[in-house]
């Protein structure tokens, strides 16, 4: 036991100090230049630091040892048992250093965390999501880089939705997290997905568009929410993407008129006439008249009217093939957008009527 | 004046063109839009509304007793059906099945002037919604941008 004199008590405290901020500070450190942001917070949602805290507790524990068996101010410092002790202690605290590295990059890596969700979020079942766990793949999804590290949540929430859909007692309403996952995956403003990002989003939701009907359930709240979200991602991509991600909406197996309708007006607008005339094309092939697609089609049309003559041409051709679709379904359609908030295109009707049909 | 109407319903603005446009261009009706269990019950102690619309998968948002709620039911909002335990405490606070007491009852709440609009499939949730003495049920579908609007003409109906 040493003399207890200020001096000492000062040089151990100051030393403890030391060696303590030293331990916390480097684990810290480490804990930053390895694990990016989103996984941190991912983590730390599920209280996963616990391995960190162990460590820390370890250096701390030998920080204490340390300065016990070096007893600084004491005149004995320097004995030999006591510097082998405390080099002893110094590695040990290494190691635990190494040891928290290790088990860092082995429990934080982005596919570790990603897989550990995917088995979370099936724990209760898989009628019944954990929608926490859904939640934190949605986040790792926003904020992942573009490319590979997208692709892994979406390609989990792929697997979530089709084990989902595999169960017998598949209701038809339980994947809305899952799509809601896989659009916020591509829309996020920080990281937006990149074109194959889109692709592989346009897969999974017409895997779930398609796994719907083959069980007889075209119709059910997964195939509108699929189809909401398909919505969104192609007017986005209008303006983002490439013609083909834009085009691999189009090829979902299912369509509805207001989802062709938005692409049109979105690439009319954008002037991206290639993909606009794909849009008209579809609508075309599926409108009969007087169906729900009657005022779509109007609607589409007549902003193909007021866009520039070759526009102007193509939407005269498409009236000449669609007589059926006569003044008064113009003017009903007229009335439907203005009903909806879309001024625009109840006045492109209007002055499409005054036009075609003076 | 118009009709005072809430919906409690967590999509609501993902819905807003598709399920509120409708409702906005009716020209008579006011609508307000709360996206929680707990928002929605706070909305209904502090206004008065005659047609309030309830989505059975309602989130719980920051009140303790409904996060609870939700956790014991495996954090799920469709196994949860916290719009239903919500539209049980105000509307048969006393019931001992009511998982959730208030302090303070909205009284001017009666069950005509409440709907629901949801996805679950009204054979799954009659019990529940006849025991609460219910009679507007409407299941969410595709194409249908008058749902909601249907569902609150057929409350303000009765």
């Amino acid at each position: 036991m040493p003399s207890l004199t200020e001096g000492w008590a000062a040089a151990y405290f100051g030393a403890l100090v030391t060696v303590l901020v030293f331990a916390v500070g480097l684990q810290g450190l480490v804990y930053q230049v390895l694990v990016p942001d989103d996984l941190r917070v991912v983590v730390h949602r599920h209280r996963e630091g616990f391995t960190p805290t162990y460590i820390a507790s370890t250096i701390g524990l030998s920080a204490i040892l340390f300065i016990w068996l070096l007893h600084p101010g004491d005149q004995s410092v320097g004995g030999s048992w006591q510097s082998f002790l405390g080099a002893a202690v110094i590695t040990i605290s290494l190691g635990a250093t190494v040891l928290y590295c290790m088990a860092l990059t082995r429990r934080c890596n982005r596919p570790a965390v990603v897989d550990r969700l995917f088995r979370e979020a099936t724990q209760a079942g898989i009628r019944q999501l954990h929608e926490p766990a859904v939640a934190d793949l949605a986040y790792l999804g926003q904020h992942g880089a573009a490319g590979a590290e997208k692709d892994l949540v979406l390609h989990t929430l792929s697997k979530l939705a089709d084990l989902v859909q595999a169960d017998p007692a598949y209701a038809g309403s339980e994947l809305e997290d899952i799509v809601a996952a896989v659009t916020e995956t591509l829309l996020s403003d920080e990281h937006p997905g990149s074109d194959a990002n889109f692709i592989s989003g346009a897969a999974i939701l017409a895997k779930v568009i398609r796994q719907s009907a083959d069980r007889r359930m075209k119709d059910c709240p997964d195939v509108a929410v699929a189809l909401r979200s398909a919505t969104r991602l192609a007017v986005h991509a209008v303006r983002r993407q490439s013609d083909a991600v834009v085009f691999s909406f189009f090829n979902l197996g299912e369509q509805r008129s207001i989802m062709l309708y938005s692409i049109g007006i979105e690439s009319v607008d954008a002037k991206r006439f290639r993909l606009a005339m794909a849009a008209l094309s579809k609508l075309e092939s599926a409108a009969k008249p007087a169906n729900s697609y009657e005022p779509y089609l109007a609607g589409l049309l007549a902003r193909f009217w007021a866009s520039g003559e070759s526009a102007r041409n193509e939407a005269g051709k498409a009236l000449r093939r669609l007589s059926a679709i006569d003044r008064d379904a113009f003017a009903r359609s007229a009335e439907y957008h203005q009903s909806r908030g879309d001024f625009e295109t109840s006045d492109a009707i209007r002055a499409l009527i005054a036009d075609h049909w003076p | 004046m118009k009709t005072r109407v809430l919906w409690i319903e967590d999509a609501a603005l993902l819905d807003l063109n598709y399920l509120v446009g409708p409702v906005f261009f009716d020209g008579t009706l006011d609508l307000s839009i709360t996206m929680s269990a707990t928002e929605g019950l706070r909305k209904l102690t502090s206004d008065e509304f005659e047609c309030v619309v309830i989505d059975i998968r309602l989130p719980p948002g920051d009140d303790r007793r409904w996060i609870d709620l939700y956790n014991e039911s495996g954090h799920n909002k469709a196994a949860a059906q916290l719009g239903l335990w919500l539209a049980q405490s105000v509307l048969r606070p006393r019931d001992e099945k009511t998982k959730i007491r208030l302090d303070e009852v909205p009284r001017w709440l009666s069950p005509s002037r409440v709907g629901f609009l949801s996805v679950e499939p009204l054979r799954e949730v009659k019990p529940f919604i006849d025991a609460l003495q219910v009679s507007t049920y409407k299941e969410k579908s595709i194409d249908d941008g008058d749902a909601l609007l249907d569902v609150i003409k057929s409350v303000l109906r009765h």
